[in-house]
């Protein structure tokens, strides 16, 4: 299955791929309309602090999903290709899979009442994030390319 | 292969999907006592206020169909052996692995007229159908019981525009799952709404004629209702597993493999009994994501591949009139030991509470603010050694980045979650 990878030594914390992503996941689409948003678009992805490094985060799709486990309405499910992703009209909003994320990729949507979390960008094409990443701190695909391209980086 | 499952909860489901996933061709039975038995159970109080409330199925209805699953519905499982069970309409089926997921049921406590109509516990569809039947003719309701299925009930009665007392036999709200600050932040919210909340009283007897009219109350006072609700836990349904010789403690007691004491039946879900992460000790965690994952793992070992299942550990996420709590681990500490940080501001509001135990998380409560409370929920399931991690989660870093570290170098013995994860994130 293809993921998004994060090549951390690559990250410079300039949050372009936050950006894209709430633009992405807008009612719009389109940045300037998307920040008069109410409520405001969210983010699936975050970059965080790493003992003084950045690292940008979203949905891991592990294989042993926690937040599957913990669904307890069903909405949080394997597609086809086994990802976990969310079937927003099935989600309650009980946030027990907010509870469980070793990653704390999930966000509360709290004025909705339903779990966001990346979806790929619906798996169509390359997600946003990676697109808009400036330095390439972002890459999607095979778990091999990675390693390969890891190796590059290094 | 031949494999039985008696029950079809979230423990059922969730091992009937695994076998079928890694052994295509092995027959699965499925036994339920309910004849529609793929809804969840979590959801059924979310339809008390109406018919407007959320689709209460969990798996579609051709469930069975798709994953070839022979299901044999409205049945009981009355007695079982190594090898076979039987049902309560004399039949027997042989098979090679049982899974026992049956579940628990209200626990209902002996006390006069508990028998009287208008008196409910509160699990099944059927449940719930009996007390919407009974709420055109309910005024007042009575819920015994303030922990999250309680003030769940009593929501959706609230909701319903019932008039709702809530009898609480401890001093506080919530007091299995949370601590008493917590408790009474929840409290204020209840009684802003029209709900009576008596607490640190038991109920002592059901009066009335056919119906409950009044609950009586251990100090002499009484709560004059239409509908009681009874939601104070869960008995584990272990009658077969004890008959069959199976060791039982509260709940039916389980190997790493989810394996009871008899060879080749397994049990997992509210009627399995755990080591929980947080205290170290053997208990019933009847929770919902605990279930879904034992019966993954009992299922994969039935299967024929080793899954081990460490932990369960105890957690709940509730959301009560816009103020959202999770709540894991041990969150009260009795005995010394123990270091407590708390946080407390009323006007946002927001609540955290963090306990640890020498260099492990073992307990937390966030109301108010709950992102990244998963981050931490996985510490204390992996009992991960903090070192200067603690810090920064004290200082109210929780995102996971603040803890890459402490994975990293914990990445041995850690489940694939972590591993690809870690990977992904530059190795």
């Amino acid at each position: 299955m293809k993921r998004i990878y994060v090549a951390a030594a690559r990250c410079t914390a300039c949050r372009t791929c936050e950006i894209a992503c709430a633009v992405e996941h807008s009612l719009s689409r389109n940045l300037s309309l998307a920040i008069a948003e109410e409520p405001r678009p969210v983010a699936r992805v975050r970059v965080g602090n790493a003992g003084g490094r950045p690292l940008a985060l979203q949905c891991r799709f592990c294989e042993d999903s926690p937040c599957v486990d913990a669904c307890k309405s069903g909405a949080m499910h394997r597609d086809d290709a086994g990802a976990p992703q969310i079937d927003r009209e099935r989600c309650v909003g009980c946030w027990m899979c907010i509870m469980v994320c070793p990653f704390g990729a999930i966000e509360a949507d709290r004025s909705r009442k339903v779990a966001l979390k990346c979806d790929l960008c619906a798996a169509a094409g390359t997600p946003v994030c990676v697109e808009a990443c400036p330095t390439g701190a972002l890459l999607y695909g095979e778990r091999e390319e990675f390693v390969t391209a890891l190796e590059e980086i290094r | 292969m031949n494999h039985v499952i008696v029950g079809c909860g979230a423990a059922g489901i969730a091992a009937a999907e695994t076998l079928r996933r890694i052994s295509p061709s092995d027959a699965i039975t499925i036994i339920s006592d309910e004849a529609e038995p793929l809804y969840s159970r979590c959801l059924i109080p979310y339809r008390l206020a109406g018919p407007s409330g959320p689709d209460l199925a969990y798996r579609d209805e051709r469930f069975f169909e798709r994953n070839g699953i022979a299901a044999l519905l409205g049945r009981r499982a009355v007695s079982l052996a190594r090898g076979s069970v039987r049902l309560d309409d004399g039949t027997s089926i042989g098979c090679d692995r049982i899974l026992i997921a049956t579940g628990g049921r209200p626990t209902l406590p002996a006390i006069p007229g508990i028998e009287k109509q208008g008196v409910a516990g509160f699990r099944t569809r059927a449940d719930l159908a009996r007390i919407l039947a009974l709420l055109p003719t309910t005024r007042r309701a009575a819920v015994l019981g303030g922990g999250c299925i309680g003030l769940q009930v009593a929501a959706g009665l609230m909701e319903a525009g019932v008039t709702t007392s809530i009898v609480i036999a401890s001093p506080s709200l919530l007091s299995q799952v949370a601590d008493e600050t917590a408790g009474s932040l929840y409290r204020s919210l209840f009684s802003d709404r029209g709900a009576r909340i008596i607490t640190g009283v038991e109920a002592t007897a059901i009066e009335g004629d056919d119906r409950a009219a009044r609950v009586r109350l251990g100090d002499g006072g009484e709560v004059d209702c239409d509908l009681v609700v009874v939601a104070k836990g869960v008995t584990p349904n272990t009658e077969c597993a004890r008959e069959a010789g199976i060791r039982c403690r509260r709940g039916i007691v389980v190997d790493g493999t989810m394996m009871t004491s008899l060879e080749g039946v397994y049990a997992a879900g509210d009627v399995a009994e755990t080591r929980d992460a947080a205290t170290g000790e053997r208990t019933v965690n009847a929770l919902w994501p605990c279930a879904s994952e034992q019966g993954r793992v009992a299922g994969s070992n039935m299967a024929g591949v080793p899954r081990d299942y460490d932990f369960s550990l105890r957690m709940n996420a509730v959301e009560f009139f816009g103020l959202p709590m999770i709540s894991v681990g041990v969150v009260s500490p009795r005995d010394g030991g123990y270091e407590v940080h708390a946080r407390h501001d009323p006007s946002r509001p927001f609540y955290r509470k963090l306990v640890f135990r020498e260099d492990r998380l073992v307990g937390l409560i966030m109301a108010g603010e709950i992102a990244h409370a998963g981050v931490l929920t996985a510490l204390i399931r992996k009992r991960l050694p903090l070192g200067p991690a603690k810090g920064e989660i004290i200082a109210g870093r929780i995102a996971f980045p603040s803890v890459l570290d402490v994975v990293r170098s914990n990445r041995e013995g850690l489940g694939g979650e972590y591993a690809d994860a870690l990977l992904a994130l530059g190795g």
